[in-house]
């Protein structure tokens, strides 16, 4: 076991940070945590929705949504691109690529040039003039893996450009010229890049990168995925001390699709399990499921663990456990690292069971407030009761399952508070 | 009065961490401006701090987070596992003195 956690902290984790650290990676999280407020907006709009059930002259405010939560892929595919040049240390280009990157974003998700029934300037009246025609939903959360990997390519093709200038270093060109003429050619050559393919080849790229990780998503959205990939991301990555940020450019690129598609499916059709919102439901107190072990901290017989859970309780309330994985602490420590990896195994195993036998309905439109108590996400995600049940059964597990280690780790603990207490009396 | 920034994944946690070492401040009669964003938030910030904290589980970042504050004279350092397990201000406070005066 020993050889195993040297191994894990001496060898992998550094090895995963170092993945987490690549700027490629860091700049899709960035760009979606700088999108955050529109998957907000969004998420509000859902709560505001469920009074429009009761109140019958409230109004639908989904078009509020529309416009924010349903702009995250075009958000993304400027955001990406100036991230990743700041991070390379091409800060005066950077709205540039931002630029490119929504150039390439809307001719990668297909537009139709055409005739759209008609608006004529003058009048503010439609008759019959040019128009583009794109699917809204692939501004939103379909655009999303077209968005990256676009946002990825413009950066790309932006630095390479940005670190090879066609002007010497004593030119007698003003600065701007200089700036002007580096993004030029780099902009045309990724527009052109689209061009061709939409336009001249008629080629829907957008429809090629989705089949393309389609098998991906298929995993993802498997009970083996849903499991495994959340025991990870959640339980046993974070088991090591790395936080469960490191895998959200993955994350996003299932949950925020899932959800998406889920907001328009038709009723009847299967719906996609794999949401944040879904994985709200078994994260009560936080990765790992750590709420029940910090209310049974709270009467431990140890001084030390019984301050550190008065001091956790509160965000551990709001499914902030960043202090407590650290303060018990879990991580990197066995006796309670095991409990952590069967709730972090049972969570994800019940919920995803649940609701493909149907018993909890699936989430259907977004919801991105992790840190309210979890009962409250549970009835706000799956509008039923059967969603509270839910997580009051995944939380009693947890209480049963961090129990009795918790014991043993306090009767530890106390019995060393106790001989340093004699040692200090001799 | 000096300016401290928390930096975690989003800014939460750190948001509690941020909150004990200003009442700890209070506390003993000392000013300090500290507060807690996501570490994506650096680049509008660290202008104008004077010492950077890291919460334990960005250790992997520390390298990066210093080559960006060097430009600007700023300190990194990340918060002990032990202080930001309790939450505990002072001792945070303690530390946060000992790089820079308040």
């Amino acid at each position: 076991m020993k050889k195993f956690m040297d191994w894990m902290s001496e060898k992998f984790a550094p090895k995963i940070n170092k993945f987490a650290r690549n700027p490629w990676i860091s700049s899709i999280q960035e760009a979606i945590l700088a999108a955050m407020p529109l998957i907000l907006i969004g998420s509000f709009v859902t709560l505001f929705n469920i009074i429009g059930e009761y109140v019958s002259w409230f109004p639908d405010l989904s078009l509020i949504s529309n416009f924010s939560f349903g702009l995250l892929s075009l958000c993304l595919a400027y955001q990406i691109p100036f991230i990743l040049m700041e991070k390379k240390k091409h800060r005066k280009t950077a709205k540039q690529a931002g630029m490119a990157g929504l150039s390439l974003f809307l001719l990668l998700i297909y537009p139709m040039a055409g005739d759209i029934a008609g608006y004529a300037a003058e009048d503010d009246s439609f008759t019959g003039t040019e128009g583009l025609t794109i699917f809204l939903g692939r501004l939103g959360t379909e655009g999303m893996l077209a968005a990256i990997l676009g946002g990825l390519l413009v950066g790309f093709i932006m630095n390479l450009f940005a670190k090879h200038t066609f002007f010497k270093e004593d030119t007698a060109m003003p600065d701007f010229i200089t700036v002007w003429f580096d993004t030029l050619i780099p902009m045309l050559l990724i527009i052109l890049i689209g061009w061709i393919f939409t336009f001249q080849m008629e080629i829907s790229l957008f429809t090629i990168i989705n089949k393309i990780f389609e098998p991906f998503i298929a995993v993802g959205q498997s009970f083996w995925g849903f499991v495994l990939f959340n025991f990870l991301a959640f339980t046993f990555l974070y088991s090591f001390g790395i936080s469960t940020w490191v895998l959200y450019p993955v994350m996003a690129a299932i949950i925020f699709p899932a959800i998406g598609d889920n907001s328009v499916a038709a009723p009847g059709s299967e719906l996609f399990i794999h949401t944040g919102e879904t994985v709200n439901l078994f994260l009560i107190g936080g990765g790992g499921t750590t709420l029940a072990l910090n209310i049974m901290m709270l009467r431990a017989k140890s001084k030390r663990l019984k301050v550190v859970g008065r001091s956790c309780i509160v965000p551990s309330v709001f499914n902030i456990n960043e202090p407590v994985v650290f303060g018990a602490p879990i991580a990197f420590n066995p006796i309670l690292m095991v409990p952590m990896w069967i709730v972090g195994l049972l969570g994800p195993a019940i919920t995803y069971l649940s609701m493909s036998l149907g018993l909890v309905p699936i989430p259907t439109q977004v919801f991105n407030f992790w840190y309210l108590p979890s009962p409250i996400v549970g009835y706000m995600v799956t509008k039923s009761f059967a969603g509270v049940l839910l997580v009051l059964i995944i939380f009693a597990l947890s209480c049963i399952i961090y129990y009795p280690f918790l014991k043993v780790y306090d009767r530890q603990e106390y019995a060393k508070e106790q001989e340093s207490l004699k040692k200090k009396a001799v | 009065m000096k300016n401290v920034l928390l930096v975690c994944g989003t800014g939460a946690s750190s948001g509690f961490m941020a909150k004990n070492i200003r009442k700890a401040a209070k506390d003993i009669g000392k000013e300090v401006s500290v507060k807690a964003r996501s570490d994506s938030e650096l680049d509008e910030y660290i202008e104008e701090i004077d010492l950077l904290l890291v919460g334990p589980h960005l250790k992997y970042m520390l390298d990066d987070l210093k080559k960006a504050a060097e430009p600007y004279n700023v300190p990194v350092q990340i918060i002990s596992e032990e202080a930001y397990g309790s939450l505990n201000g002072a001792a945070v406070l303690e530390q946060i003195e000992k790089i820079i005066e308040l």
